[in-house]
């Protein structure tokens, strides 16, 4: 059986370096080489978390999703206007743009498997307060989102550009101080995968916390039963 | 809704993920990645483009765990593969590229065991299954065991990922070598921005 063919010439090659923002790279320098063994990709595990409930938290995300059904975020690549485009948004003008081309253009990342549910800010209910609790005294202007991941979705690699506190603030970052911290919301399951450079976290419990140092790649994956959920912070560091 | 329920209940009925496993690196062999690579791009009008699906040549446990991804969301647009090695000719080609000293490495042989190219491109996965080694069967006989061989081709890269158990693997070699043990549940997948390409090779163990 054939399927459809790929989007463009296969490449070995695809530079990820290349499509960072250069100040991203430049104030945070980092190895880039996948093959680097040296690394202390996997040094910025804070903490495991135990003021939230966080097996009642992924309850309700995943019954929230299930009364939405349709993930309200994936990322395809508009052909006709040629525009990234991150569900009903043309992200053309912000810095994750050069690395959606490697996503769409040159890769077939599209609508079908970039698919996740994302719960922000006040629609997060009662978990809104004592989510904000966590980071509240570590981050100014702070934005919380949730994101559940099904099965057979990823979030393709990627550096954190912040485009969600770019709407948010209506500034262009200053990277040297925006930070993202991230907490898995269940714990480890089949087929649940996330690199942070060349570390490969597994196996996690719920309310695992990270830092996630800007400037590194990282991607997520599930190729499992159950959804992934995790909770991320972004925010301009206190002080 | 995410109806999960049936696939949860079989691998729960088959595994314990709670309970570890040791899958440690067998060994690595001497290969060419650029070779097989370059196999792909060759033969790429008569590799089989597959996704993941129940078919009829496969076994009725094999097509219960396509079954079940179906239903929670594994499609054409997640699970594409292609792959070279059913074919004969391919096959042979590719147990040429392996080449004999790897071959003994494994304690196989050659003559009677069955190689697979993949090709994952990213964005597509490999769905949490067990092997039902319907191909090598086929060829080489219903009471032929086989063990079946993960070898790494590509270097190993951002995205790229083989989880056997509760074991990921990543971070490979190429040639890096690893055991898939009989009715174990592994998965893989590739979000990352390059393409995967690894080898299956199954053999009955000789020596």
């Amino acid at each position: 059986m054939k399927t459809y063919p790929i989007k463009a010439d296969l490449d070995l090659y695809v530079d990820p370096y290349a499509a960072i923002p250069r100040e991203i790279v430049e104030q945070n320098p980092w190895h880039w080489d996948p093959q680097e063994t040296e690394h202390k990709d996997g040094d910025s595990f804070l903490y495991t978390d135990a003021s939230i409930n966080w097996f009642e938290l992924a309850e309700w995300a995943v019954a929230e999703a299930n009364e939405i059904r349709v993930p309200q975020k994936y990322w395809w690549w508009d052909e006709e206007n040629e525009q990234a485009m991150h569900a009903d948004e043309s992200v053309n003008h912000c810095p994750i743009f050069e690395t959606c081309t490697q996503w769409m253009v040159q890769n077939d990342y599209n609508e079908h498997n970039t698919r996740y549910f994302k719960f922000a800010n006040h629609e997060l209910g009662a978990f809104y307060e004592p989510l904000k609790a966590m980071f509240a005294h570590k981050l100014e202007d702070m934005t919380m989102s949730l994101f559940v991941q099904p099965p057979g979705q990823t979030m393709p690699t990627h550096v954190d550009t912040f485009s969600s506190y770019m709407r948010k603030t209506e500034e262009y970052p200053d990277y040297s101080k925006l930070r993202r911290f991230m907490t898995f919301v269940s714990d480890w399951d089949w087929g649940h995968y996330f690199h942070y450079g060349n570390h490969v976290m597994q196996p996690w419990k719920a309310g695992d916390t990270w830092d996630l140092v800007p400037g590194i790649y990282h991607g997520s994956a599930n190729c499992g039963v159950t959804p992934k959920i995790t909770m991320h912070w972004s925010g301009k560091l206190v002080g | 809704m995410l109806d999960n329920q049936y696939f949860t209940d079989y691998v729960d009925s088959r595994t314990d993920l709670s309970k570890s496993l040791d899958i440690d690196k067998l060994c690595t062999l001497d290969i060419d990645p650029d070779a097989f690579e370059d196999f792909a791009n060759v033969n790429r009008d008569t590799a089989i483009v597959k996704w993941y699906h129940p078919r009829p040549f496969l076994n009725a446990e094999t097509n219960e765990q396509a079954i079940n991804a179906n239903w929670i969301g594994y499609n054409e647009h997640n699970t594409t593969e292609t792959n070279w090695g059913l074919d004969p000719v391919h096959n042979s080609l590719l147990k040429k590229l392996v080449g004999e000293a790897n071959f003994r490495k494994l304690g196989i042989d050659p003559r009677q065991s069955l190689l697979r190219l993949l090709e994952y491109m990213p964005g597509h996965c490999l769905p949490l299954h067990y092997d039902g080694m319907e191909g090598f069967n086929r060829i080489y006989g219903a009471d032929k065991v086989g063990t079946r061989f993960f070898v790494a081709v590509s270097k190993w890269d951002w995205g790229h990922a083989l989880q056997v158990h509760n074991k990921m693997i990543a971070n490979w070699k190429p040639g890096d070598v690893y055991i898939i043990p009989p009715k174990v549940f592994h998965a893989s997948a590739n979000f990352g921005i390059r393409p995967k390409y690894t080898l299956t090779i199954t053999g009955e163990i000789i020596e």
